[in-house]
């Protein structure tokens, strides 16, 4: 089932759209995710397209790394967040 | 930090929120799921027979935390709200402030041409920042979101102010003169459900909650309430350090609130 996530966040690298985030939350859990944290270490947020710049990593309950995924979806050219499908996980509330 | 009397700040947020029920014609409250707005939720559920009889609003820029999209769902359940999420853009603006600033107001201002609001209860607290201590508990905005702090109705002697010539809305504040401490200690005694973001793990734990990007948890190893309260009444650390914006003058901030920034 690892392998699937791996698979669907390798999907979500090439094409974000709500089909495949909705893949993602359906099988994250049974994937083993249980926690993430976000990443943006690129310059300021200042519009919708820099979360581009943005990704999640999703860790086991061990704390290990087991995906990474983006957090934006996106609708034709549109971008939007969407960190909502992330549902679930608890965030690993690290700030190193 | 100062600890005030609970039942004498519920008192008064109650009288608050009722005299602006009954005031205004449509009235809503700002909720970002974290532990003010919740805490005003649970005054509104107090004050009006258990039910929050006015609409919720989310403004949604789509990267809140996961934690903080599952609270809002289950709560908005749990308490049968009212809830209109008014999802917001990031676009691009001169202060850094990109998505809690203008681009938060330009989606609220929407909402509330679209529904007609004439006053919005924000849960601000005059101790979070230095601005937000010039506010009133009712605050004008002209039509434009604008707050003129220099020309607002005097609050002596507890005389609220409802009756505003006002082209735009009335901003409620039911909690202007509560403290960080004074919210945890309401959320213990009357068990108010929280954001669990707000919980150590790791030795860290959110104090102040915004978005994914713009917030960052701080030490901690304050597990439940109680740890909460003990760690306040002894911390030096301010509580919104783990936000960015509050890291830039206060004249930004001031120049944010008088555009409009809740």
């Amino acid at each position: 089932m690892g392998n699937e996530l791996s698979r669907i966040a390798d999907l979500l690298w090439k094409d974000q759209s709500e089909k495949n985030w909705d893949a993602l939350a359906a099988n994250m859990k049974k994937g083993g995710a249980k926690y993430y944290r976000v990443f943006f270490e690129q310059g300021k947020l200042e519009k919708q397209d820099d979360l581009r710049k943005s990704y999640a990593e999703l860790y086991d309950s061990k704390e290990k790394p087991i995906a990474k995924v983006p957090i934006f979806k996106t609708e034709g050219k549109k971008v939007e967040g969407a960190t909502i499908y992330l549902k679930g996980l608890l965030n690993v509330n690290r700030v190193d | 930090m100062i600890q005030q009397d609970i039942k004498e700040l519920e008192e008064r947020s109650i009288f608050i929120m009722r005299e602006a029920k009954s005031k205004f014609n449509k009235v809503a409250a700002l909720w970002s799921m974290g532990k003010d707005s919740t805490t005003m939720l649970a005054l509104a559920r107090k004050a009006f027979l258990g039910k929050v009889p006015f609409p919720v609003i989310h403004i949604d820029n789509s990267i809140d935390f996961p934690e903080t999209y599952a609270f809002r769902e289950e709560l908005a359940k749990k308490w049968k709200l009212d809830l209109i999420v008014a999802k917001s853009e990031i676009k691009p603006e001169l202060s850094g402030f990109a998505c809690c600033g203008e681009n938060k107001t330009v989606a609220l201002k929407k909402l509330m041409e679209q529904y007609g609001f004439d006053a919005l209860i924000v849960s601000i607290r005059r101790d979070e920042h230095g601005i937000r201590a010039k506010e009133r508990y009712m605050s004008p905005r002209d039509k434009e979101f604008k707050w003129n702090f220099k020309d607002q109705p005097a609050e002596i002697w507890d005389d609220y102010s409802s009756k505003m010539d006002v082209k735009g809305h009335v901003r409620i504040h039911p909690l202007l003169d509560w403290n960080e401490i004074d919210i945890w200690q309401y959320i213990k005694k009357n068990k108010v459900p929280m954001n669990p973001l707000y919980f150590s793990r790791n030795g860290y734990r959110f104090r102040s909650l915004g978005c994914t990007h713009c917030t960052v948890a701080l030490k901690s190893g304050a597990k439940n309430v109680n740890d909460i309260i003990k760690e306040l009444a002894t911390t030096e650390t301010e509580e919104r350090s783990g936000r960015s914006q509050d890291k830039e003058k206060e004249y930004t901030m001031e120049k944010l609130r008088s555009l409009g920034y809740m």
